[in-house]
């Protein structure tokens, strides 16, 4: 009897006890009767999941262009061609960068004037342990010092998810913006008060790395109830 | 002692059945850190959009139909799929750099992690090969095969519907279907 005939057998179950243990025991060193029985489950799984796989195919980008979605007010601005009014603009362009960097030196940054955090209460909710430390450190702007102990707190109460929002907030104070853009991204639609916190500190974790672009559509995905809208406005119209 | 399912496990079963509800959850949960990642990384979003899908796909390919327990993040996973699979594409265009970040990347990524998307591409390959091949054959060999898979009807039904003699001619040309789309896989088939 053929290899194919063989796996065949097998995977229909139709072989006795003696059949099976012997085939099995020759699949355990013959790699290509193993791959060929792998071959065979892949060809008998797609036979069955055909319909259902062509039909994944069309329903994901009908689902996906709701959740993907392109920044408003992207444009791809050409350069002019001619030397003269290329220096000229370079000119201005230099001379307006000037301008707002003396001002930028002078005036607290973007981030600065955004960055305004409800104070932090964690003792009345912990029975049994003081974490009056992290509460202190926080409200002091002491984030480094804070952040260690919230990541504590959060490692022995991971379902406050208020203390980890907080803990975000520490890292994007300590540069370290990826791991607050990873904590506030873990907010879901369904924490929807807390969510909206989240989303509003995502976009200014992206101001203070300077990537505008993302901030800009984060600020334009805030949620209607967002308690933030105003301030989004606010921070849009001067991005 | 058995893994415990991560709760993440319901997002599979869902895309296996097609539950639109529960897939407009994943997307709402994990779209956006890949958008980002991708926009961050010389990606468009419609880039992010089409590799969100295809690392989907690849969860698909790889779980749906199999006894499986998901023992970390569907976000993780899906997010590794897309690093992946976005240095690859990288690496095609310009391939050089493309090859350094890849490797770069490689490094960084937990190994399980890692591991778990590897094998859902490769599944992926696999599925899509399968597919591309299968067009090749016979109208006749396609709707048997099909036919056959399903199991809605008896062997003997299929048999009298595709205008086979009996059983047994049928399972001799089920063979034959079987062994030359083999042969393609094989011939059609490249792992990277």
């Amino acid at each position: 009897m053929e290899n194919s005939e063989r796996i065949d057998k097998y995977l229909r179950g139709a072989m006795d006890a003696d059949e099976k243990a012997g085939f099995e025991a020759q699949l355990a060193k013959d790699a290509e009767l193993a791959n060929a029985l792998e071959l065979q489950r892949d060809m008998e799984l797609f036979l069955r999941r055909k319909t259902q796989r062509e039909s994944l195919q069309k329903q994901l980008p009908a689902i996906g262009k709701d959740y993907f979605q392109q920044a408003q007010g992207a444009k791809v601005i050409t350069m002019p061609r001619q030397r003269r009014l290329f220096l000229a603009a370079a000119s201005l362009a230099a001379a307006i960068a000037l301008f707002f960097m003396v001002r930028w030196a002078l005036s607290p940054s973007l981030f600065e004037t955004y960055a305004q955090y409800p104070p932090l209460a964690l003792t009345e909710k912990s029975a049994g342990a003081d974490w009056s430390l992290a509460e202190t450190a926080f409200n002091s702007k002491k984030y480094t010092e804070a952040g260690a102990l919230l990541a504590q707190y959060v490692a022995q109460n991971p379902l406050d998810r208020q203390a980890l929002l907080y803990l975000g907030i520490c890292k994007m104070e300590e540069d370290k913006l990826q791991e607050a853009q990873a904590i506030f991204l873990e907010f879901t639609p369904g924490e929807a008060d807390l969510k909206d916190y989240a989303d509003w500190y995502l976009a200014l974790s992206f101001l203070k790395a300077g990537d505008k672009a993302n901030c800009r559509q984060v600020l334009q995905q805030l949620s209607n109830t967002s308690p933030f809208r105003h301030q989004a406005t606010d921070l849009l119209n001067k991005l | 002692m058995p893994n415990e399912p991560h709760p993440d496990q319901q997002y599979i079963t869902a895309l296996c059945s097609g539950n639109e509800a529960l897939i407009r959850e994943i997307y709402a949960k994990y779209a956006r850190g890949v958008q980002i990642w991708v926009t961050q990384n010389n990606g468009e979003v419609a880039d992010a959009q089409d590799l969100f899908q295809d690392a989907l796909m690849a969860v698909y390919d790889r779980y749906c139909g199999r006894e499986f327990v998901l023992t970390s993040s569907l976000g993780a996973l899906l997010m590794t799929i897309c690093r992946r699979k976005w240095f690859d594409r990288l690496a095609q265009k310009t391939r050089e750099e493309g090859v350094r970040k890849w490797e770069e990347n490689r490094y960084n990524e937990e190994d399980s992690e890692w591991e778990a998307a590897e094998a859902a591409i490769l599944q992926q390959k696999r599925q899509e090969c399968l597919s591309q091949v299968f067009k090749l054959l016979s109208e006749q060999c396609q709707k048997m095969l099909t036919m056959v898979a399903a199991g809605a009807h008896s062997v003997e039904q299929i048999a009298a519907e595709l205008g086979f003699a009996n059983a047994n001619a049928l399972y001799q040309s089920k063979h034959r279907c079987t062994a030359r789309w083999r042969q393609l896989f094989y011939e059609h088939f490249k792992e990277n």
